[in-house]
């Protein structure tokens, strides 16, 4: 359409020459090189939108694009069966139990190996074992598919390594798939051999963290119970060094007895003073006898008495202060054999608690190049292409009916 | 390709002045797209008009009707089961499922007697067959796309629950539309050429409302089911609708490259069926 100005001249000057007898045949061979270029008809455009990016892909995918080799781990992350999931992340856990099956133990943190594998960290980690920009700028990538940057920023390489590597996750059978691509099979295989070294890191660390949460508090108790059960004895043993008395109860049974004696005495003194007045004189000496020893028994009862119950050093005060550290003794022992129970269930229950990380499949040392899928990947452009040219032909020529 | 012979100053002198200028074929095609958008245009108009007529609320019928629909059930379903879906309000959830399955169904049921309710139309030669589809799937879909924004805005106001990603969520919706649209391509065409198509296919649409997975998510579903029924397209799309809306409240399970070779594999046989009945209804 913007041709025909530049033809004018030449068209003057093969004019000028000859009697020119096919102009527009000699005008053809001078269109520019787009013109000549741009596609006639459908196929023309066919030829041009859908067969050559196919064409061009699958070129670079013959000769250009570098083999890739693929190493692939299987982890399955297990806690001994009939551990609860615990904790506010089994909300969910909870809800699934109804139809989906539980979780397993170990779900969870399977999850975690799963999100640590794509996250910075370990890629971090593995920057320490390896320099990845070299792994995946080795000579043989080529251009499109190896890392682009030298040096790169974290946040790049991670962009990267997570188009390389993946870790998912099977929720029914807990297993971690983890695909590690690379130029080399032993950079792949290390690679995975490495990550699943720190997915084990990471999983001995939760169980270290779990049993050590689940100890401390025992063990505090146990170390309460204890300090308690030793102040107890203690006070009580300074209490009989205080009162000089191994133990106040018995030494109350021996006052009541004595009391007990005195007055069984007493009472027989009584009735044989009565016995005898019956047949005696007042003044008869014996019973003078009598009365004096009446006398001097409730005498003697009445300080017994006096000196059981009353005053500073009364028995009775000696006997409840006695009795209190005892119980106190008794009550610190009870709680420290109840602490040392629960310190047994707690490292039972932490024992439990393990989550192992177990290796199901070993990182293979691949032998094929399974990347990139050259076939696979060129067909589906193919037949997309060709789809999406097809509805746009379609709505094409749909618009260009309501235009004539 | 008239174009590459001629062009504007090229042209043959000769040619008498009251006919018009041969165009070329990119002029021609942004003329036929100006005029489709004024036919579609006025289709849906018209469709409107037809549909709801001037009074009783007119067109606010439209978004009324799936939205009452919607939110009726999902109050009788949070009514029955409270705290059924765990974490998400259970109103939403069947809202967000139903609504879209709403306008899939009423773009698919109402295909079949599109070209038989609009024959009429077919005397003007500007009117084609895919204007018909076009206008009468976008009043569908804009309205179910106002019913949600509706939903979603005044809930996430009263209740603030936000969507958890909301490019997702328009991402597959425009999908579940792309859908509905070649299907109805697909139907309205065959009813066109075999008058069964207009029977079995609203029988067809209730049947495959419970493999449609827009009343349940698939995370409740056993292993062997949520993988049979991940086969449906229908089941991707309410899936990447939650996922968008609740994220990771629900797992969700779908997969966008499946889905987009069914979209664009059902409009190219839609469009290619339309085309192909053509010549039976336009004149």
């Amino acid at each position: 359409m913007k041709l025909s100005p530049p033809i004018r001249p030449s068209e003057a000057a093969t004019t000028s020459g000859m009697d020119a007898p096919l102009p527009q045949a000699r005008q053809r061979p001078k269109r520019s090189l787009l013109a000549r270029l741009r596609p006639k008809g459908v196929l023309g455009w066919y030829v041009l939108l859908v067969l050559l990016p196919t064409a061009i892909v699958a070129g670079y995918y013959m000769t250009y694009a570098a083999d890739m080799y693929e190493a692939e781990a299987r982890i399955l992350v297990r806690g001994r069966p009939g551990a609860s999931g615990g904790g506010g992340a089994g909300g969910i856990a909870s809800i699934l139990g109804g139809s989906a099956g539980a979780l397993r133990p170990g779900a969870e943190e399977a999850q975690a190996v799963t999100s640590f594998v794509d996250s910075l960290d370990a890629v971090a980690g593995l920057s320490r074992q390896f320099n990845l920009a070299e792994i995946w700028r080795r000579p043989e990538a080529d251009r499109f598919s190896r890392l682009w940057y030298e040096e790169p920023e974290a946040e790049r390489l991670l962009r990267y390594y997570r188009r390389r590597v993946t870790a998912t996750f099977d929720l029914e059978t807990s297993i971690v798939t983890l695909k590690v691509l690379a130029f080399r099979p032993e950079d792949a295989r290390g690679i995975a051999e490495a990550l699943l070294g720190l997915s084990e890191d990471l999983v001995n660390r939760f169980s270290a963290r779990t049993s050590e949460d689940t100890l401390r508090v025992g063990r505090e108790e146990v170390a309460i119970a204890e300090r308690r059960v030793v102040e107890a004895r203690a006070a009580l043993t300074a209490f009989r060094e205080r009162e000089q008395t191994l133990d106040p109860t018995a030494a109350v049974g021996s006052a009541v007895q004595t009391i007990g004696r005195l007055e069984a005495t007493l009472s027989a003194a009584r009735t044989e003073l009565q016995e005898k007045q019956a047949f005696m004189r007042r003044d008869n000496p014996q019973i003078q006898v009598l009365n004096n020893r009446i006398a001097a028994l409730q005498a003697q009862i009445a300080t017994e008495r006096q000196r059981r119950t009353s005053g500073e050093e009364t028995l009775t005060q000696q006997l409840s202060g006695y009795e209190r550290l005892q119980l106190e003794r008794e009550f610190a022992e009870r709680v420290y054999s109840s602490a040392i129970g629960s310190m047994e269930a707690a490292r039972a229950d932490a024992q439990r608690q393990q989550v192992f990380l177990m290796r199901v499949v070993e990182p293979n040392m691949p032998e094929r190049a399974t990347f990139p899928k050259a076939m696979f990947n060129t067909i589906t452009l193919l037949v997309a292409l060709t789809v999406l040219f097809a509805i746009g032909w379609l709505i094409m020529a749909g618009a260009r009916e309501h235009a004539s | 390709m008239s174009a590459a012979t001629g062009g504007p100053g090229g042209l043959p002198k000769g040619l008498p002045d009251g006919m018009p200028a041969p165009r070329s074929q990119f002029e021609q095609t942004m003329e036929g797209l100006r005029v489709q958008g004024r036919v579609i245009h006025a289709l849906l108009l018209r469709e409107l008009q037809t549909r709801f007529g001037r009074g009783h609320l007119g067109f606010l019928w439209l978004f009324l009707e799936p939205l009452l629909l919607a939110s009726a059930i999902g109050i009788l379903k949070s009514l029955f089961s409270p705290g059924g879906t765990g974490a998400v309000p259970t109103f939403l959830f069947v809202v967000v499922g139903y609504a879209p399955y709403f306008a899939f169904r009423a773009i698919i049921n109402r295909a079949t007697t599109a070209f038989q309710a609009n024959m009429t139309l077919m005397y003007h030669r500007q009117v084609r067959l895919l204007d018909i589809m076009v206008a009468r799937n976008l009043l569908e879909m804009s309205a179910v796309t106002c019913v949600l924004l509706l939903v979603i805005a005044s809930t996430s106001w009263l209740t603030s629950f936000a969507p958890h990603n909301l490019p997702t969520m328009m991402l597959a919706l425009l999908l579940l539309f792309g859908f509905a649209n070649g299907l109805a391509l697909l139907i309205a065409a065959g009813a066109a050429r075999w008058e069964v198509v207009d029977r079995i296919v609203p029988p067809m649409t209730y049947i495959s409302l419970p493999f449609s997975g827009a009343l349940f998510a698939l995370h409740y579903l056993p292993r062997g089911w949520r993988e049979l029924l991940l086969w449906n397209p229908q089941v991707h799309m309410h899936e990447m609708l939650r996922d968008g809306m609740f994220g990771d409240l629900i797992p969700a399970y779908y997969s966008t490259p499946y889905l987009l070779a069914w979209v664009l594999g059902l409009n190219l046989l839609g469009l290619a069926a339309v085309r192909a009945v053509r010549t039976r209804l336009e004149f």
